[in-house]
């Protein structure tokens, strides 16, 4: 099921330096990580609105193993380098959907990235795309939360039974209908993906619709009319140009951009029946 | 003590060469732009409409317009450009499964395939009331 990200809360802020930016070259990492020989240079996006109004570049070079993802070069620099650098992160295992990044321009989660299969140096780590930057590498998540909650994101029922009834039960193959959109982590990466919502923010965007399909599919839900009804707007659904980008940088495989496309064929169907059945209960 | 937090967002501006940084973005753009070209086919065949009012005459010399060796090479760019858009089109409609397989949407493969045949199909009944053939 769908649950919010988890913000980690960022690193509390030293007091202002004497200096404006760029802030001074960071000092040489140490100790190194038990076995590593190799090192790498990555590039991360900075952006300390208490010391400065633009966002800048840092460059950081670490050592490493075959074994770390970007997350865990984000941790040694933290822990070791430079203690203001501020992210998001939780479970370090593609769970939580926290740790979401651009790195080398393309959405990814910071924690299922390996180091050893980045090829350029240095390696560019900035915020996620099409989101306003709240510090270093946190973007602003309310109004994708607010997205999300625009769909009725919950069972409805129209005849709600009495708990001592029991629970509605569904069968695998009901259950199936939506598994796929159910495992949404609200990761981000489809929007920061999406070309339409870079090109204008009020657009329902992939997860959100996603997370409405899900619902739609649940054999236990009665809302289709409204849910429908708050998705197939001009920005919403409807404002889908079928990039598809959404449905490739996805983690977890939801394929957002096929939801969205079964949502227009649910509506335009919706609207259809209305129009020759306008007796019928669609 | 309560502290207070001022936030101040940062909103970065989109580079109007966004859909060149990858290939996916690009081909996207392709296949909107495929809709110019059909558009200018829609234009060639009321200009066909308009000479063929004009008499035999202006026929003929639409004709001869139409088999000259600039405008074979603007029906093959359009030809192309329709071609491109029908393919990732229906690449397109499989994220719509018509129907399930044992609760499962059938094969991307096989849902192409489907459409891809009835298009031919389709196409060679146009290309015999037309013409004749095959």
């Amino acid at each position: 099921m769908a649950g919010a990200p988890a913000p980690k809360p960022a690193s509390a802020t030293p007091p202002p330096p004497p200096r404006s930016v760029p802030p001074p070259p960071p000092k040489p990492a140490v100790p190194a990580p038990k076995g590593s020989s190799k090192t790498i240079k990555l590039r991360i996006g900075r952006y300390r609105p208490e010391r400065s109004a633009e966002p800048f570049y840092q460059e950081f070079t670490i050592p490493y193993r075959d074994d770390m993802v970007v997350l865990d070069a984000l941790n040694y620099i933290k822990d070791r380098i430079d203690p203001t650098l501020a992210y998001r992160w939780s479970c370090r295992m593609g769970i939580c959907g926290s740790c979401g990044a651009d790195v080398e321009g393309s959405p990814k989660l910071t924690c299922a990235l390996y180091l050893k299969d980045l090829r350029k140096s240095p390696v560019t780590i900035e915020p996620l795309a099409n989101f306003a930057v709240l510090k270093d590498l946190i973007v602003d998540i309310e109004p994708f939360m607010e997205k999300l909650e625009s769909v009725n994101p919950y069972i409805v029922r129209g005849d709600e039974k009495p708990i001592e009834r029991g629970e509605y039960r569904q069968t695998p193959e009901e259950l199936e209908l939506y598994r796929q959109q159910s495992l949404c982590i609200n990761c981000m990466l489809c929007y920061a993906a999406c070309p339409v919502y870079g090109h204008d923010e009020k657009f329902l965007g992939p997860a959100a619709s996603a997370l409405a399909l899900r619902y739609e599919m649940d054999s236990r839900d009665q809302g289709s009319e409204e849910r429908l009804a708050a998705v197939a707007t001009s920005h919403g659904i409807w404002q889908c140009t079928f990039v598809g980008e959404c449905s490739v940088v996805c983690p977890k495989h939801v394929d957002p951009a096929g939801a969205i496309q079964q949502l227009k064929a649910r509506a335009a169907t919706r609207l259809m029946r209305s129009m020759l059945l306008p007796l019928s209960t669609r | 003590m309560a502290t207070q937090t001022v936030r101040k967002p940062y909103v970065r501006h989109r580079s109007a060469w966004w859909w060149t940084k990858n290939p996916r973005y690009l081909l996207f753009q392709v296949r909107e732009l495929t809709s110019v070209f059909v558009v200018a086919y829609a234009f060639l065949l009321l200009w066909q409409l308009w000479a063929l009012r004009g008499g035999p005459e202006s026929y003929d010399a639409f004709l001869q317009m139409w088999y000259s060796r600039p405008m074979v090479i603007v029906n093959g760019i359009i030809l192309a450009f329709a071609l491109l858009h029908s393919v990732t089109w229906f690449a397109a409609t499989t994220k719509v499964p018509l129907f399930r397989i044992h609760g499962r949407p059938p094969p991307v493969a096989l849902t192409i395939g489907i459409y891809v045949a009835i298009w031919i199909v389709l196409s060679l009944v146009v290309a015999k009331l037309l013409y004749g053939v095959p």
